[in-house]
């Protein structure tokens, strides 16, 4: 029977070779040698599938639709044969309270050995009442299930660091996993929403070694955030020679000069975007002439708006004034301009006066 | 004495949804639709550059995830005057009509087979009948004994691990459950296949728009896909053709394995097709957009109410008064505070949860109306509102796949049997099988023009100072959205999202009328209360996304 | 009238003046270079690196810049009387009065002023500020400069957050620098015009003119 299904040359998550195939671009994207390939299968194959729980909070499902992308493994292959997704609410086929059932048995039977992935915020202002499930708030659900778990995976900026719920004003008091639970080894992999290989790479990493991999200051994997965007782009000779495009369309712009005059934030961004790329057709937004907008990066929604500028506004408080940093140094400048102006007369006045009182 | 059932969570959905449901005499009499998740993303937008928003209000739904995108780029174009280049147009309409393609696919496979397909019955299956029943419906080359014997052996192994994962506690032996083991093994194999099908569809989503979900390739004006026949680094005529080839293969899943799945449900479920009409009012946006001016369409907008074809009336532009004028949303039974309608330009919503009641404030959804009645959106709604208006490759499209639930069923029947919870589903595929010709005629339109040497993608916006208004429309996957813009000095002073789930998973208004789930839902058959699996049937059908829905 | 020489200023403290003179300039016309890259080019395969080369000058100032901070930061410690901390700030009962007379002065309350050999309270805690914003600049600098280091990344995460913060704040910063230039030069011109002590000439010579029977 499994020769039967080796055989089979579709891609819909059958082939052994196919998958052999995706564990080394797997091992590559983590930089491990070939000779670690046979035991990243091993990992990935072993009998008992570890358990995986996947909760969803304040979030729009794109985390999850990322991973619909994904090719090595693809999703087929991960949920059959690599992990066993005991909890995600938008592929499982129980509701309610056949749901429930599924969480508490997986909970009870696997604490302490599973894997949690938290796709989304958790709101925490007026008691968390502002997201729910089976009439238990975030809060509640992840200061349950999350202290049980063996390792975190925030999955995405929203449950990395509170993501766009968590923009000025932020109306629900969104916060990223790492501000509610610190006694459990906990591994941001940001971006809206990341790039599935970043995941898919993380948790064969875990499988692999039994432990999540090196990380920056941010909590985030060194293998996919070690770098900024700008220090490996195509487009960084034309930013070195200053070739810039003004605007979309423009000659700079068909020609794929560099988008940093119409807000490209690759030079303040940590990603692999430009070596990993998306949807295995070596794209990413840069390569479609839009500048990056930092979305792997914490408060993106608000350091780095207006996007199409290259620096973030500056409001004048009390006035309601919202300036570019530069016309708000220009209007200082000009307040005191005034001001030496005025003071100056005012000397030379005196001077005059004392002068026709010395007289 | 009824039995009050609530389901909570709801799954193989996008989002936080609670039904509740009162059950007698093993039907449901009366149903309470509740979103449980709340974000703010309108609230955050104020005070920002109208230019950003549609990066923004993407982020509402990752799921439909280009489509707020599309929403809102129209809606500040809109308050501008701003016509976009022809390539524009058409970039945007590819867009569109892949992701669509993805998005219906993912939702009938992995959202709502399920509810349908028994995978454990599909264990007894004789892959060799399942063959010949595959093979009785379509041509498709991976129908064959080999492949579903694999799957079953697949199926079988997954089964013996005991490790279930997400099909544990699933609905297997449902009285529900009415499929043969050999459609239920052919429906499994094909779920195994959608997942590699939706992703073609992402590969070429991916290379015009940079990622997804999530595209980057929009901005108001037009888009940021270069197009230059002579760039590495624009939409050449390599990366053209890549996607052409992608959107093929994926049309040819569509129409060879999609929709002939969906007849076979829905003929061999034929029992149920007098279920889940539910609100008979139809609404859509006209789209696939042909003109700069955005007045020339390929898929027709309009509205149809009480469920009679004779009174449809088109929306016929982007800029129509009949929709502008009309739409309101409504709070009374919403956690926001007060009690109001409102048109979306005058909205100010301040959040205010009361915990669930009844007859009180349940969901954060609030309820849309037009001239104050509810309506349904989604396919189904564009399916109707072409067909009344004869809309020809509409009618040509719905009465083939109407026949051929009749040649399957046994029985003859017409358009009438569309307003069901079947009937979405039906009305879905057929869209998604008329999207994959359309995105392809636009992809033949688009290369035509850059043949005339035309490269213009973007015209730059320019905000004056002053108050501007505009609202952008889109038929997105689950139906028609609008976006409503307040533009003070170049600054969103108010923007407001009507989103299709909106209309069809809002609350009952103040005049205590039920929103379409609710409706729908009323009527339905329950055969065992503690596994509400027909509820699930008819609120899937609908497709629903409740992130969307609140955002 | 007669006066006494005295010297003030050491030979380093106007090396650093200067050094910081001269970065700063050289800093804010790269980095708004940098920000808005105004040389824009059609020109592909010519061997020129506007961007390049600004940048590398930015850098190349940054470390004159950050040398010279450097020297400030010791000179308030080890310098002569007149160049350490404790002669401005204004706790002491001489710098307190100080500090009083010198406002009254500077908005023409009253025309009496107190000659010190070293700066006046209201001049040395600007430019204790000025030295203060001038480390916040050159760790944003470093931080931007070396995004990866171990040193720099934690630094500049704790202090401003993201690298796009840094950015910011060290553009905003920028800011600073031309709006205390020009009203430095301005109180410097002003004074040397109202008093007798030379003060411009003591930022070249390193000395100052008092007035023997004052
Ligand atoms: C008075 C002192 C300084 C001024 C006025 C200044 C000004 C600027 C400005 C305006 C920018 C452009 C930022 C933007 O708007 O995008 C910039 C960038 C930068 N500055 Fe400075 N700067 C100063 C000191 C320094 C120092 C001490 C360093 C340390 C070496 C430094 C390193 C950098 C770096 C690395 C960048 C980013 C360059 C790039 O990413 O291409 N700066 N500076
Ligand atoms: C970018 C331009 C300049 C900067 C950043 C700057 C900075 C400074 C600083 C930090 C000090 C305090 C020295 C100390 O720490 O003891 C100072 C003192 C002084 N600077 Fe400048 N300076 C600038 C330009 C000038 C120019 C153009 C002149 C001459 C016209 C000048 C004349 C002086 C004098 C006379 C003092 C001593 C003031 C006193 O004793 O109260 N500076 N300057
Ligand atoms: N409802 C909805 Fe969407 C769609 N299609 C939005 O406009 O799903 Ni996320
Ligand atoms: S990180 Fe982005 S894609 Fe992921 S849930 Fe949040 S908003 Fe959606
Ligand atoms: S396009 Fe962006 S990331 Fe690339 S070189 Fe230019 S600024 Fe840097
Ligand atoms: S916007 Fe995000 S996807 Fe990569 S290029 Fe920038 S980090
Ligand atoms: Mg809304």
């Amino acid at each position: 029977m499994a020769e039967q299904i080796d055989n089979i040359q579709t891609n819909s998550g059958l082939s052994r070779r196919g998958f052999i195939k995706s564990c080394s671009v797997a091992a590559a994207a983590l930089g491990l040698s070939e000779t670690m390939i046979p035991k990243l299968v091993e990992a990935a194959e072993s009998s008992e599938r570890p358990t995986v729980i996947w909760l969803h909070f304040q979030e729009c499902t794109g985390c999850t639709e990322s991973l619909l992308r994904g090719s090595h493994p693809d999703i087929g292959r991960l949920i059959l044969d690599i992990i066993s997704l005991d909890y995600h609410e938008t592929v499982m086929v129980p509701s309610g309270h056949q749901a429930e059932k599924s969480l508490h048995d997986s909970v009870a039977k696997n604490a302490g050995k599973y894997i949690l992935v938290v796709e989304g915020a958790i709101p925490t202002a007026d008691n968390g009442n502002f997201c729910k499930i089976s009439g238990r708030t975030a809060m509640d659900i992840l200061a349950d299930v999350g202290p049980k778990a063996a390792a975190i995976i925030a999955m995405g900026t929203c449950a990395s660091f509170g993501g766009i719920q968590a923009a000025a004003p932020n109306p629900t008091g969104a916060k990223g996993v790492r501000d509610l639970i610190s006694d459990v080894p906990i591994i941001n992999i940001s971006g809206c929403p990341p790039n599935p290989i970043t995941f898919l790479g993380t948790v064969l990493h875990y499988l692999t070694f039994k432990r999540l991999p090196n990380c920056d200051e941010m909590g985030r994997p060194l293998f996919a955030y070690g770098r900024r965007i700008h220090d490996h782009c195509e487009r960084r000779a034309h930013f070195d020679e200053g070739r810039f495009a003004e605007e979309f369309g423009d000659f700079g712009h068909k020609n794929g000069y560099c988008l940093y005059k119409v807000g490209c934030k690759g030079p303040e961004t940590f990603s692999n975007c430009p070596a990993a790329r998306f949807n295995d057709v070596d794209v990413w937004p840069v390569s479609v002439g839009h500048g990056c907008v930092g979305c792997t990066e914490p408060n993106f929604w608000d350091s780095m708006t207006p996007f199409y500028e290259r620096l973030p506004n500056v409001a004048i408080p009390g006035t309601g004034i919202v300036a570019d940093a530069d016309s708000a140094g220009r209007k200082i400048l000009g307040v005191a301009a005034a001001a030496v102006g005025i003071h100056a007369a005012v000397g030379i006045g005196k001077s005059i006066t004392n002068k026709k009182k010395d007289e | 004495m009824a039995q009050r059932i609530t389901i909570d969570p709801i799954t193989r959905i996008e989002g936080h949804l609670r039904i509740d449901a009162e059950i007698e005499n093993g039907q449901v009499n009366k149903a309470w639709s509740s979103g449980q998740m709340w974000r703010g993303i309108e609230t955050i937008l104020k005070g920002r550059d109208p230019r950003d928003a549609w990066l923004f209000t993407q982020r509402i739904c990752g799921v439909c995830t280009t489509v707020h995108a599309l929403a809102s780029v129209r809606a500040v174009e809109n308050a501008l005057q701003l016509e976009i280049p022809i390539n524009a147009q058409y970039i945007r309409n590819i867009v569109m009509s892949v992701h669509a393609l993805q998005d219906h696919i993912v939702h009938f496979y992995v959202l709502s087979a399920l509810d349908w397909v028994d995978v454990v019955s599909a264990l007894s299956a004789d892959p060799k009948k399942t063959a010949a029943l595959a093979n009785s419906l379509s041509e498709w080359p991976n129908n064959s004994a080999k492949r579903f014997t694999a799957v079953q052996a697949k199926v079988k192994a997954l089964v013996d691990s005991g490790q279930l994962g997400p099909f544990a506690n699933g609905y297997w032996g449902h009285p529900a459950m009415k499929l043969p083991p050999e459609a239920n093994l052919m429906a499994v194999s094909h779920y195994l296949e959608s997942l590699d099908y939706q992703r073609k569809a992402t590969k070429a989503l991916g290379i015009i728009s940079g990622k997804n979900p999530h595209i980057q390739n929009l901005s108001v004006g037009g888009v940021t896909t270069a197009l230059n026949p002579d760039s590495d680094s624009a939409l050449n005529m390599e990366r053209l053709y890549w996607i052409k080839q992608l959107i093929q293969e994926v049309r040819g899943f569509i129409q060879q394995v999609y929709l002939p799945d969906v007849v076979a449900v829905g003929a061999l479920y034929k029992d149920w097709l007098p279920y889940g009409a539910g609100v008979t009012n139809y609404l859509a946006a006209p789209d696939m957009v042909t003109n700069s001016a955005a007045t020339e369409f390929d898929l027709p907008g309009g509205t149809i109410m009480n469920g009679d074809l004779g009174t449809v009336k088109g929306i016929t532009s982007f800029n129509d008064d009949y929709f502008r004028d009309n739409v309101v949303e409504n709070i009374a039974h919403a956690w926001y505070k007060g009690n109001w309608s409102k048109h979306p330009y005058e909205e100010d919503d301040v959040p205010n949860y009361t915990d669930f009641q009844d007859d009180g404030k349940y969901s954060w959804i609030k309820a849309p109306r037009f001239q104050k009645q509810p309506m349904q959106v989604g396919p189904l709604a564009q399916m109707l509102v072409g067909y009344a208006q004869g809309h020809k490759s509409i009618i040509k499209n719905v009465d083939n796949a109407l026949s051929l639930v009749s040649s399957v069923a046994g029985v003859t029947v017409g358009p009438e049997i569309l307003h069901s919870t079947l009937g979405r589903h039906v009305a879905r595929a057929v869209r998604a099988s008329m999207l994959a010709d359309l995105s392809l005629k636009h992809w033949e339109l688009l290369v035509d023009n850059i043949g005339k040497g035309d490269l213009e993608i973007f015209n730059k916006p320019v905000f004056p100072q002053g108050e501007q208004q505009g609202y952008g429309i889109h038929e997105a996957p689950r139906g028609i959205l609008s976006h409503w813009i307040v533009i003070q000095d170049g600054k969103i002073k108010n923007y407001q999202c009507v989103v299709p789930s909106t209309w069809n998973a809002g609350p009952r208004d103040s005049e205590g009328v039920a929103g379409p789930y609710e409706a729908s839902l009323v009527g339905n058959p329950v055969a065992d209360a503690e596994k509400p699996l027909e509820l699930l049937r008819t609120v899937h059908s609908f497709d629903p996304c409740i992130a969307c829905a609140i955002h | 009238m007669s006066y006494e020489i005295k010297n003030v200023w050491s030979v380093l403290l106007r090396l650093f003046h200067w050094s910081l003179v001269l970065s700063i300039i050289t800093l804010v016309v790269t980095g708004v270079y940098i920000n808005t890259p105004w040389t824009n080019t059609t020109l592909e395969g010519s061997v020129s690196f506007p961007m390049t080369n600004m940048r590398y000058l930015h850098f190349l100032a940054g470390y004159l810049f950050t040398a010279a901070v450097i020297v400030r930061l010791f000179l308030y410690i080890f310098g002569n009387r007149q160049e350490r901390i404790w002669d401005v700030l204004p706790v002491t009962p001489r710098n307190i009065k100080s500090l009083i007379t010198t406002l009254g002065f500077y908005t023409y309350i009253s025309d009496t002023h107190d000659p010190r050999p070293g700066h006046n309270p209201l001049a040395g805690m600007t430019y204790i500020v000025t030295v203060t914003a001038a480390i916040f600049q050159l760790i944003s600098g470093f931080y931007m400069l070396f995004p990866e280091s171990s040193f720099w990344q934690p630094l500049g995460n704790t202090l401003f957050g993201s690298q796009q913060q840094g950015r910011f704040i060290h553009h905003l910063l920028m800011w600073y620098f031309i709006l205390f230039a020009f009203v430095h030069v301005y109180i410097v011109i002003w004074n040397d015009l109202r008093t007798p002590e030379g003060l411009i000439s003591s930022m070249f010579s390193g000395k100052k003119f008092k007035q023997k029977n004052a």
